[in-house]
């Protein structure tokens, strides 16, 4: 064998314990759910199960409570997203900055990502959050008074449920932070020095120069975002139980009430390859659109 | 002729010979002898403990000492998971694997979530043998899912009737409309059995100057609409010691409610209202009794201030765990009154309280006086592997007299339903508690029924659109204008189930 073919041998051999639990515990599950959403599965009943074609999915598109689901999981992600992108960058930027004492800053805004998880959404943090919340004691309505505004029921209220949840998912924002950072620090000092003798002011530097140039930590926060924003449910799930009434009826929420309280399990997979399908189509969209803003260094055109 | 002398011959058998409590109460039951002959018997038969009081439980059965295998239960269906309440689960299962060294038997204890992990077990192929103790609620949720073993046949071959236990709950235990009305089928031997009674602060009344709710469960003056309504009025006083109805009342700044934890079904029921009739095979939300109960529960919130709402109870908890703010406004003082499960009695709502409490019969509506009944079973999982050793081992748990006594009221803090043990409730609290009367929740059975959880087509589908409904009933919509629409999706789903499964027969 000559030591090309060694080399490749030894490299799958390394690579095969991930290959082998990624077809085990994703690829494989993947296939049995697309297949399973295409029957009537009852989880606890296996042997009844029937095939149903497009009955599934069929079924989605007329389910008021989906499109209900789904309404709420968007004006989430329409709020989320966006406020940890800007507060993500804002942060780097401020962390940015040749100080004493900035590591552990960064630090410390980085911290809560260890105990949230990427996504934000641990059930510790939930149960935090349900106390900042908390309408006559909480810590929120208590910043409120402070500068004179009326106390919130938050998310006990129908109105503003969504918008809080987006709010407590802020406290996962170290991690676009950090991405922003590293990009920041890999800034060419060059370019920026060449904009201030050309006379640019810091607005002009970073609007023209440092946002192009992190512009593919921009793209990669927002994709990251986006996914973790449809597939929220931890906060609803112990915070709101996607309450009051309907109004924080995320869409994983609902696949996961079809799986397991009306044990629709067929359903239940249709609905999970709809949300892949939606998730798949809004990261094409953000690829294609990456072609118009997202700046890599050494691309042709500069694009 | 034929049963006398089958005792006779019973009698002459155990002067003979020593015999278990469970072959004790087995044979007594197929003989169908009532409690005090049951009670005499046994006296008679030299057993030198009092079933039912005292004394370590002796698990003998037929088979005892030839058993083999692994029995796993699942606790989490409810109660049975609190600190205090494992170690007699543990002694008993000793005690019954002492007794029969082929066997082990396993706790799967399950804090939450365990209707998930039931069903992943089940889907894995891992399944739990045993379900205990299991609400009617968690038993009903997966009726639709044929989990259950009916233990009707082989309670039939080893001669346990439900009429063993307490009427209420051997009726209860038969999940109705499911297994047919002619008690054919068994879903799951009881193993404990709660009903609820109010709960009020004596203090708080006498402050008020309010004359104490009865504990008589007959008192026709104790109604929702009159003086309990009164009594909340009187109760529920803002940061300026004014009640509702008192000019310039602040009903923003109650700091103390007449009433809560005071739950909504018991008001929809105590009106008149139904969910299911399974004779039409209709929903029931748009009866009268329905939409006026329903709509009363939340004028006790909305409109006459005595209850708290939500964000109210949630204010009023600051300081508890999530889910424990009504527990916690109860024990600062800030209820009045409250609907109490006689499985809180032991729980911190009725123990260590800074204040005295006593019990009081729950206020009757126009319809009928009701009170929750919730019955807890064991019930066996049918895809398990051994029924045979797990309904010996479900046997030893929910018919030893001594076994049931001990996991009922020792372990769950509940009425034990086996008839021979239903003093052990009443002597056990007034042991452990002295000021509280638990007679109150004994006499209050014949109103307590556990309808709220019975089985009926789309059972979780439907329960989830009523809670919702509630939801915004005590929100504010008017019950007139949502009632109706729940009458109809509820119906749709019902609809739906019978297009696609048929009730057995």
């Amino acid at each position: 064998m000559t030591l090309r073919g060694r080399e490749r041998g030894v490299a799958y051999l390394f690579l095969s314990p991930w290959a082998l639990g990624f077809l085990a515990f994703t690829a494989g599950p993947m296939v049995v759910s697309l297949v399973l959403s295409f029957t009537d599965y009852q989880v606890l009943d296996p042997g009844s199960t029937t095939w149903v074609g497009t009955g599934n999915y069929r079924r989605a598109l007329d389910d008021p409570v989906l499109a209900h689901s789904l309404r709420v999981t968007l004006l989430y992600a329409a709020l989320a997203v966006p406020a940890d992108l800007v507060l993500g960058l804002v942060l780097a930027l401020v962390l940015n900055a040749r100080a004493r004492g900035m590591a552990l800053f960064r630090t410390a805004v980085f911290l809560p990502v260890m105990i949230a998880g990427a996504a934000g959404g641990s059930v510790a943090v939930a149960l935090l959050w349900l106390w900042i919340f908390q309408p006559r004691f909480g810590l929120l309505n208590h910043l409120l008074s402070l500068v004179g505004l009326p106390p919130q029921l938050w998310v006990y209220s129908t109105r503003l449920v969504v918008p809080s949840l987006a709010l407590m998912s802020l406290w996962g924002v170290g991690r676009s932070m950090l991405i922003y950072l590293a990009a920041l620090q890999r800034l060419p000092t060059d370019v920026l020095w060449a904009a201030q003798l050309d006379g640019a002011g810091p607005w002009r530097r970073f609007a023209r120069v440092t946002l192009p140039l992190i512009s593919p930590a921009l793209f990669f926060n927002l994709v990251l975002d986006l996914i973790y924003a449809l597939q929220t449910f931890t906060q609803a799930y112990v915070v709101t139980d996607g309450g009051p009434g309907d109004s924080s009826l995320f869409y994983m929420l609902y696949l996961y009430r079809n799986a397991f309280t009306y044990f629709d399990m067929g359903y239940a997979s249709a609905l999970a390859w709809l949300l892949f399908a939606l998730t798949l189509a809004l990261t094409v969209l953000v690829f294609r659109s990456a072609r118009s803003w997202v700046f890599y260094e050494g691309s042709p055109a500069g694009r | 002729m034929h049963r006398r002398s089958e005792l006779d011959q019973w009698l002459s058998e155990c002067a003979t010979r020593p015999i278990s409590r469970r072959q004790f109460v087995e044979r007594a039951l197929k003989l169908g002898l009532s409690v005090p002959a049951a009670a005499a018997l046994l006296a008679a038969c030299g057993d030198s403990d009092d079933a039912g009081t005292t004394g370590q439980s002796a698990p003998t059965t037929a088979r005892a000492g030839t058993l083999q295998g692994r029995v796993q239960i699942l606790v989490g269906f409810g109660t049975g998971n609190a600190p205090a309440q494992v170690p007699v689960q543990e002694a008993l299962a000793q005690a019954f694997m002492t007794e029969n060294p082929g066997v082990t038997i396993e706790f799967l204890r399950v804090p939450s979530e365990a209707r998930t992990k039931l069903t992943t077990l089940i889907a894995g192929g891992e399944p739990p043998d045993i379900v205990m103790p299991a609400g009617l609620y968690g038993i009903s949720l997966f009726v639709d899912q044929d989990v259950w073993l009916d233990l009707g046949p082989m309670a039939e071959r080893d001669g346990i009737s439900l009429d063993a236990f307490l009427p209420e709950t051997a009726a209860a235990a038969q999940v109705t409309n499911y297994f047919g009305s002619d008690a054919a089928g068994i879903v799951g031997l009881p193993v404990g059995v709660h009903d609820h009674a109010l709960a009020y602060n004596v203090g708080l009344f006498e402050k008020a100057g309010v004359a104490p709710p009865p504990s008589d469960w007959s008192d026709a003056s104790w109604s929702l609409e009159g003086r309990f309504l009164e009594s909340a009025r009187a109760l529920t006083v803002d940061g300026a010691g004014r009640n509702p109805g008192d000019s310039g009342f602040d009903a923003g700044g109650i700091v103390q409610f007449g009433v809560g934890h005071f739950f909504r079904e018991g008001v929809f029921y105590g009106f008149g209202g139904h969910l299911y009739d399974a004779g039409s095979k209709k929903a029931q939300f748009d009866l009268p009794g329905s939409i006026a109960g329903i709509q009363f529960a939340a004028d006790l919130v909305n409109r006459h201030r005595v209850q708290p709402g939500t964000t109210e109870v949630a204010s009023l908890g600051a300081g508890a765990s999530k889910g424990n703010e009504e527990q916690f406004a109860w024990r600062a003082g800030k209820l009045a009154m409250i609907d109490m499960c006689s499985c809180d009695i032991k729980s911190p709502y009725g123990t260590d309280v800074p204040f005295e409490w006593k019990a009081a019969a729950m206020p009757a509506g126009p319809a009928r006086r009701f009170a929750f009944l919730n019955l807890d079973v064991g019930a066996l999982v049918k895809a398990g592997r051994n029924h045979e050793l797990a309904w010996q081992v479900l046997k030893y748990f929910a018919v030893d007299p001594v076994a049931e006594r001990r996991l009922a009221y020792e372990s769950y803090g509940a009425v034990p339903p086996l008839k021979v043990n239903r003093d052990a409730f009443v002597t056990g609290i007034k042991a452990d508690l002295p000021a509280v009367d638990p007679q109150v929740w004994i006499n209050g059975f014949p109103s307590a029924s556990p309808e709220n959880e019975s089985w009926f087509p789309a059972f979780a589908e439907v329960n989830d659109l009523v809670g919702k409904t509630f939801d915004q009933i005590i929100g504010g919509t008017a019950a007139s204008q949502a009632m109706p629409a729940l009458q109809q999706a509820a119906q749709a789903k019902i609809d739906e189930w019978f297009r696609t499964n048929t009730l057995p027969d």
